[in-house]
């Protein structure tokens, strides 16, 4: 009995194991990153007031609403938001709260709101990742607009974006680039963990230490001489 | 004058009126033309079979005759009319027979000026059709040799008809350059010549019938671009400028398309239409080449067939019409929710309305922007379903002109699939068309230089060379196509599509197999059992003339066409035979022609190919059974050899009649495949809005992934873009006339591309209005200019 019983924790071990191995799989049909730009060298600066712009941009050719993007948490290191939001496409929401974006316009998805900058701005940008069978994939970018509504020229190929994520994959690259001037530094992006990821493996390492627990307690009898 | 047509392929048709399928002239035709709105008649008459010999050169009284008759039914309806001398080819030979051909030439011109020396002005005479002037051996003489001739030529022409006074002394004469050419050099010439006689009738003339690669649909010259724009503009501005605005007339005596059922109709339209107006800008008067395309003499009425053609024709002669981009409109499966952008020409005229077949489109459904008609994409999504092909007629109303035809097709790409096959018939590549529909071809070798029937171009002729084969779903190559190409090599093929689509093929040549298969004799001394001979000229099957081999031939003595017919009963099993072989010797003459083809089981006689004797030798024959439709054909049960020639000809031998399982020695084995072209792969990112730019920028990637480098430069061809856009940072276009001719390139790596390199560049596109940017993507490598 003690061998079968001891098989039965090693399955046991493994089922969760696996869940967790799910749970991460599960994670990738989106992404998330929380986006770091350094924007001191913005503050009175003569270019203001700026905005910043978001789109989420169909490659299917049919805007095939596969895809959506939500920017929160968003916060401005002394800074504000200010003005109302101006969007194309399929994008709602306020640089106040948060945005959300779909691919549903076969051309653009964009988001533009004014904001004042401080020394710093950071947001969370949630990212699903279905990929296009098309030969064009969708992408999301990130972009300063300045008082003309024109990019702030960066170091990105021709886009002048400071961050892109072209959706080619499950787990797509995330791609950063700084102003042409060198001014703003490329923004620091780190992946996060999604909420639901957290709870599977929250709930997944509860069990695991359950059963080591368990497994602890029996040991001595185990050892028993 | 204008406008003016020819009365082609009548009088000028060898050797009567109606040898060449014209009706016999009557005179409601000529009345009934002149209804039609056309201010002249150019005659085409070809004298040389109605005049007697030598030193008169009688004109035939029932042939002027019937000239005058034709001349005075014109004049009487009101309209001018030109005659000439037109296929008189003996005129050529005063390259080499001066004197006497000189001599025939004025007096032709003495009769037909003598009779018609009283006649108004309305009237007036063009010296020769096309001149050219050529040695003893057929070969035409140096340009600048011509010219000489050519001017002496037109003055005799001059001086003959002026010298009979009457109304020639002042009647309007067309004096032509050598081939009625507008190269420069030859309108020099004949503008020496006119200044020279210093007479205030004369008129020049040249024949225009377009860049010759558009004209007959070859060379890659698919469309009606800036090329062929640019080659009219240029014609048509010098002449005007060295004669019309020197108060010297000119009239294009010819006009058209050398092979207008070769070219895509809505460019053939374009092509018509711009003449048209453009002649009219610059002064000249046109008679367009008509053998009874346009107007039908039979109805008298225009030939349905060509009303498009004749319509537009007209209108350019009083202003402009509206035209498109392309008259194919092709509808891509999964784009039904997207709005259709036609960019229409409109040449200054109005927009009045648009029809869905026979429903008129709601304005609200569409709008017009400069010539950018946008039709909402509910209009035709209706017909993104169902069997691929021609949907609908969209008709373009203009307020001025007629509508203008667009053929809406639903169609997905094209796809070519692989076969192999021996030579000797056509070649059908089987091609899915999938509603698309072929432009042209081209063909090179893997090293890049032209392969195919024409050699200076890569692209060959339509109709000839190739064809697509809609109904039985194949892309039919000639028989003769890849005949120059070695055996090992490799052939590369582009298809290329109306919708900018391209497949790439490629064919291998390769050296057929053999066969232990012994000959089937048909004929050794005699022929074989079951086989036997009848025929329509003397011949003898157990001639002892000349032998090729053990004691008989077969001796043929050939008369106008006769013929030797050698079927069987014996039914032989001809399946495992590939060639018909057989050896002939012309005797002491050679040169004679016959034909040789097989016989079907209903008596009938199939297409045979033509054999020339060689003189005082034995030459083996090959013929390939599937050239003559005999290849594994069960329905053949015999071969036929017929005299290909009108007239007697000395006697000529065949020996050794066989059957052969082996292919003929010039036969080649073609495998085909569909083929990717570059091994280069491209990765393309989303397109992402730059507003500071205004631009859709996608980021596009070029790899390398081979372990060898690829020869630059490399360029990256933007194909079948969406016309919503427009490329904003293309290095160039793409020179040829093809249908992907015009479309934006990149350039993306001046030189080679190393193994494992990457290279990556921006497109930059304009922010469409509505709708999605798509396009083909297609690698360039190794070429100087796209």
């Amino acid at each position: 009995m003690i061998p079968s019983l001891h098989a039965n924790s090693t399955w046991r071990v493994l089922a969760i194991a696996a869940t967790l191995v799910a749970s991460t799989i599960v994670g990738r049909a989106q992404i998330a990153y929380q986006v770091w730009v350094d924007t001191h060298s913005l503050i009175a600066n003569p270019a203001a007031p700026f905005s910043l712009d978001f789109q989420l941009n169909d490659g299917s050719g049919f805007g095939d609403s596969n895809n959506w993007a939500t920017i929160s948490n968003i916060q401005f290191g002394g800074g504000s938001v200010f003005g109302s939001a101006t969007t194309t496409g399929n994008a709602t929401g306020s640089l106040g709260s948060s945005v959300a974006l779909t691919d549903t316009d076969p051309l653009l998805n964009e988001f533009y709101q004014g904001f004042t900058p401080g020394s710093w701005l950071s947001f969370k940008v949630t990212l699903s990742t279905n990929v296009d069978s098309s030969v064009t994939p969708d992408v999301f970018s990130f972009s300063v607009l300045d008082s003309n509504l024109f990019n702030l020229p960066t170091t990105a190929f021709g886009t002048d974006a400071f961050l892109e994520v072209n959706i080619d994959s499950a787990t797509p690259t995330i791609a950063t680039y700084a102003s042409a001037d060198g001014s703003i530094p490329a923004p620091l992006a780190t992946a996060v963990p999604e909420a639901s990821t957290y709870g599977i493996w929250a709930a997944g390492l509860a069990v695991m230490a359950a059963i080591v627990r368990r497994r602890r307690s029996l040991q001595p009898v185990l050892q028993a001489p | 004058m204008q406008p003016g047509t020819n009365w082609g392929n009548t009088f000028d048709a060898t050797p009567d009126e109606t040898s060449w399928g014209a009706p016999e002239t009557t005179q409601p035709m000529i009345q009934g033309l002149a209804a039609k709105g056309y201010h002249s008649l150019r005659l085409t008459v070809t004298w040389k079979d109605h005049m007697g010999s030598a030193p008169d050169y009688t004109i035939d009284a029932p042939w002027m005759n019937k000239v005058q008759q034709v001349v005075d039914w014109a004049l009487a309806a009101n309209l001018y009319v030109m005659v000439n001398l037109h296929h008189d080819g003996w005129v050529g030979d005063m390259g080499h027979d001066h004197d006497a051909v000189l001599d025939r030439f004025q007096k032709v011109w003495l009769q037909i000026a003598t009779r018609f020396k009283n006649y108004p002005n309305k009237l007036s005479f063009e010296s020769k059709n096309e001149p050219g002037f050529q040695d003893a051996n057929g070969k035409d003489l140096p340009k600048d040799q011509m010219d000489v001739l050519m001017d002496e030529l037109n003055t005799a022409f001059f001086h003959v008809v002026r010298g009979t006074g009457g109304g020639n002394a002042t009647r309007p004469l067309m004096l032509p350059p050598v081939y009625t050419s507008a190269d420069q050099s030859e309108l020099d010439s004949v503008k020496a010549t006119i200044t020279r006689l210093n007479d205030s009738n004369l008129m020049t003339t040249i024949h225009y019938y377009g860049y010759y690669p558009f004209s007959v649909n070859m060379g890659g010259g698919t469309k009606f671009d800036d090329k062929v724009r640019g080659w009219i503009d240029d014609a048509f501005d010098r002449v005007n400028t060295m004669f019309v605005a020197a108060g010297i007339p000119v009239v294009i005596g010819e006009w058209g398309l050398l092979s207008p059922d070769n070219v895509e109709r809505g460019e053939c339209l374009k092509y018509f239409e711009y003449v048209a107006q453009y002649d009219r800008k610059k002064n000249l008067t046109t008679m367009l080449w008509d053998t009874g395309g346009f107007y039908d003499r039979t109805t008298q009425d225009w030939n349905p067939a060509n009303l498009d053609l004749t319509k537009i024709t007209l209108q350019g002669e009083v202003g402009r019409a509206t035209t498109s981009e392309s008259d194919l409109l092709f509808l891509k499966p999964g784009f039904s929710n997207q709005d259709i952008i036609i960019n229409l020409n409109l040449n200054g005229n109005t927009l009045v309305s648009v029809q869905d077949g026979a429903t008129t489109v709601n304005p609200a459904d569409y709008t017009l922007s400069g010539n950018k008609l946008t039709l909402k994409a509910k209009v035709l999504s209706k017909y993104f379903t169902g069997a691929y092909g021609q949907k609908t007629t969209l008709t373009i109303n203009s307020n001025s002109g007629p509508a203008w035809k667009i053929f809406a097709r639903y169609a997905a790409p094209p796809v070519a699939s692989a076969f192999t096959v021996i030579s000797g018939g056509d070649l059908s590549i089987p091609t899915a068309f999938n509603g698309d529909v072929l432009a042209t071809i081209e063909s090179k070798y893997a090293d890049g230089s032209n392969a195919g029937p024409v050699g200076w171009s890569a692209f060959p002729n339509w109709g000839s060379d190739f064809h697509p084969d809609y109904a039985n779903n194949a892309i039919v190559l000639a028989n003769y196509f890849f005949s120059g190409a070695p055996i090992g090599s490799i052939v590369n093929l582009k298809f290329y599509f109306w919708s900018g689509k391209i497949l790439t093929y490629q064919i291998q040549i390769k050296a057929p197999p053999t066969s232990s298969i012994p000959d089937y004799v048909i004929y050794g001394d005699s022929l074989a059992y079951g086989w036997y001979d009848w025929g329509w000229m003397s011949y003898n099957m157990s001639g002892t003339d000349l032998v090729h081999s053990g004691t008989n031939s077969i001796t043929i003595n050939p008369s106008p066409y006769g013929g030797l017919a050698m079927p069987t009963w014996a039914t032989p099993d001809m399946s495992p035979y590939h060639t018909l072989t057989f050896w002939i010797n012309g005797g002491t003459v050679g040169g004679q022609y016959i034909g040789v083809g097989p016989i079907r089981s209903d008596s009938s006689w199939g297409n045979g190919t033509g054999v020339t004797a060689p003189a005082n030798t034995w030459q083996k024959i090959e013929i390939p059974l599937a050239s003559i439709g005999a290849e594994g054909n069960p329905n053949v049960n015999g071969f036929y050899i017929q005299h290909w020639r009108g007239v007697d000809e000395p006697a000529l031998f065949i020996d050794d009649i066989h059957l052969s399982a082996n292919y003929a020695s010039t036969a080649i084995e073609l495998a085909g495949a569909t083929n990717v072209a570059t091994p280069l792969t491209i990765t393309r990112s989303g397109y992402t809005l730059n507003r500071r730019t205004n631009r859709m920028v996608q980021t596009v990637t070029v790899s390398n992934p081979t372990t060898a480098a690829v020869t630059g430069p490399v360029y990256l061809e933007v194909d079948a873009l969406s016309n919503n856009t427009t490329l904003l940072n293309a290095t160039g276009t793409v020179s040829l006339g093809v249908p992907t001719g015009g479309n934006p390139y990149v350039l993306i790596a001046s030189g080679n591309l190393a193994s494992n390199a990457s290279v990556s560049i921006s497109l930059e596109f304009a922010v469409p209005a509505s709708g999605s940017i798509t396009y083909d993507a297609r690698i360039l490598t190794g070429i100087t200019t796209p």
